[in-house]
């Protein structure tokens, strides 16, 4: 039984300022940086539950603290107070572009992705046909993915995350870069994932795809939940903020 | 501390694995000799200083060369690890903010790129050493074995040290450098002990790093080594071992926001 259980869970980090020779020497020259040591408070004692089945939409304003609800999910930031359990297998797809090796090509950077997702090498061999094929990359794999684009990136970490049906996929604003018949394909693959009844929590600023995917939305406001409820509510009233 | 510390390493092995590999293929490629290069440089490098030795201060080339050899090669591997370490999370930073992988792996990652391109040296150095003094090989030889294990884990403790200070400070990596050179020096590798004056003996005596480099050179060439030598070594190897590790876990959870 997966879930994902936030209780008063909060995160604040340090922001650490560049300190030089200059700055030390001539008084006030650095008065761009007005973040002396500030702290940012990402996550402010969040509560949330999320059960298995349930596929959630985070929507919010950038810098809401989308992102870092879903590191801190993933293990990637640990609260900095609070409770957080997380039970099930994560898999996650953030930034593109980042945490590939640029100059191997995209059969090695699908391998050592898997195994950074905690597949062994037995696990992710067996997968790797299927993963190509998902990708529809074709030649492509066998080239170094420095010369990739963002789309490609986009095909080669979605089809990797989604290949061995963890219980808890996170997605962050994935689909920016996909084409249309991608986009078609990774939504399809989605909806097909959640109805072997495990979570999907995706951050997304199209509000057209958290309709269509997602049954549950998360509105973060300033590391709070400012709403939480079924998508069709969270997203009018979300809208009707913006306007 | 330290099951979780271990346990992190273990559940991302062949992540580490697969670094490693590429670091070594990634080295050498392009190149047409390839990983032969890994023992050709520490070769050439040996035969060169050596000669030079023989020339200037008329010593017995047969005997300077593995001697050079002896002590350059393992002090690489020491100052590669060390170095290597400053940048293990700087170039891991797409890695370490994207998945959930375990940090104490990528200044693991440097060493251990460094100790297999150690362990092609040595191979070298025993072709080498077999041409010139084959007398002296013998079962001494295999006391390597425990020097390599003391010197890895003194060398893994410095690199996890040095990722750690570089995040916080990053004055760190060139002051590090500036001091290993200032050691390169004082640490008996491109002359011996004996050469030194007794009054100037205490550079080397009071030198964590002659003891660390002594117990992997000397079985190298076919001596022994004094147990008191291999208790200072076993005990320096640990301490900077246990601060380097204590120092990484304790930043286990801040490198993501350091980077």
């Amino acid at each position: 039984m997966s879930f994902i259980k936030m209780e008063d869970t909060d995160l604040v980090f340090k922001v650490w300022r560049e300190r030089r020779l200059k700055d030390i020497i001539v008084p006030g020259s650095n008065k761009f940086n007005k973040f002396q040591n500030a702290a940012v408070h990402a996550l402010d004692h969040v509560n949330l539950t999320i059960e298995e089945g349930e596929r959630v939409a985070v929507i919010g304003h950038n810098g809401a603290g989308k992102s870092t609800l879903l590191k801190v999910i993933a293990g990637i930031f640990r609260p900095s107070g609070g409770k957080l359990t997380v039970e099930g297998k994560v898999s996650n797809m953030f930034e593109l572009s980042t945490g590939f090796e640029a100059e191997q090509n995209g059969w090695d950077n699908m391998y050592l992705r898997g195994l950074m997702l905690g597949l062994t090498p037995k696990e992710i061999k067996s997968k790797m046909r299927e993963i190509a094929d998902f990708s529809e990359l074709g030649e492509f794999l066998n080239m170094p993915v420095k010369y990739y684009s963002s789309g490609m990136f986009v095909r080669l970490a979605f089809s990797t995350s989604t290949a061995f049906m963890p219980d808890i996929l996170l997605l962050d604003e994935v689909f920016a870069a996909g084409d249309a018949g991608f986009i078609d394909k990774a939504m399809r693959r989605m909806k097909d994932m959640v109805n072997v009844a495990k979570i999907l929590v995706m951050v997304t600023h199209n509000m057209e795809t958290a309709l269509e995917i997602c049954d549950r939305c998360i509105w973060i406001d300033r590391g709070q939940v400012r709403m939480d409820g079924a998508t069709e509510e969270v997203v009018q009233a979300y809208l009707d903020f913006v306007k | 501390m330290t099951q979780g510390f271990f346990k992190g390493i273990w559940k991302d092995r062949y992540v580490l694995i697969s670094l490693v590999n590429r670091d070594l293929q990634a080295r050498y490629r392009r190149s047409i000799l390839g990983v032969l290069w890994s023992i050709i440089t520490p070769l050439a490098l040996s035969v060169i200083i050596g000669t030079v030795y023989a020339l200037l201060f008329n010593q017995d080339i047969k005997v300077t060369i593995p001697i050079l050899f002896a002590g350059l090669n393992p002090w690489t591997f020491i100052t590669a690890s060390a170095d290597g370490g400053n940048t293990s999370f700087i170039y891991a930073e797409g890695y370490l903010k994207q998945l959930s992988v375990n940090p104490q792996i990528f200044p693991l990652r440097t060493v251990c790129v460094a100790f297999i391109n150690l362990l092609y040296s040595l191979m070298a150095f025993f072709v080498l050493y077999l041409i010139l003094q084959p007398q002296t090989f013998g079962p001494e030889m295999l006391m390597v074995i425990p020097g390599l294990v003391i010197m890895f884990v003194f060398s893994w403790g410095f690199a996890q040290f040095a990722s750690v200070a570089n995040l916080y400070v990053r004055d760190y990596q060139p002051l590090q450098s500036l001091v290993l050179q200032a050691f390169f020096y004082v640490t008996p590798i491109i002359y011996r002990p004996a050469q030194l004056a007794e009054q100037l003996s205490f550079i080397y005596r009071y030198n964590p790093f002659y003891y660390i480099l002594d117990v992997v050179k000397q079985p190298l060439l076919g001596n022994l080594v004094p147990p008191e030598n291999y208790l200072i070594a076993v005990l320096v190897a640990a301490a900077v071992f246990a601060l380097g590790a204590f120092m990484v876990d304790r930043c286990r959870w801040k490198i993501n926001f350091k980077l």
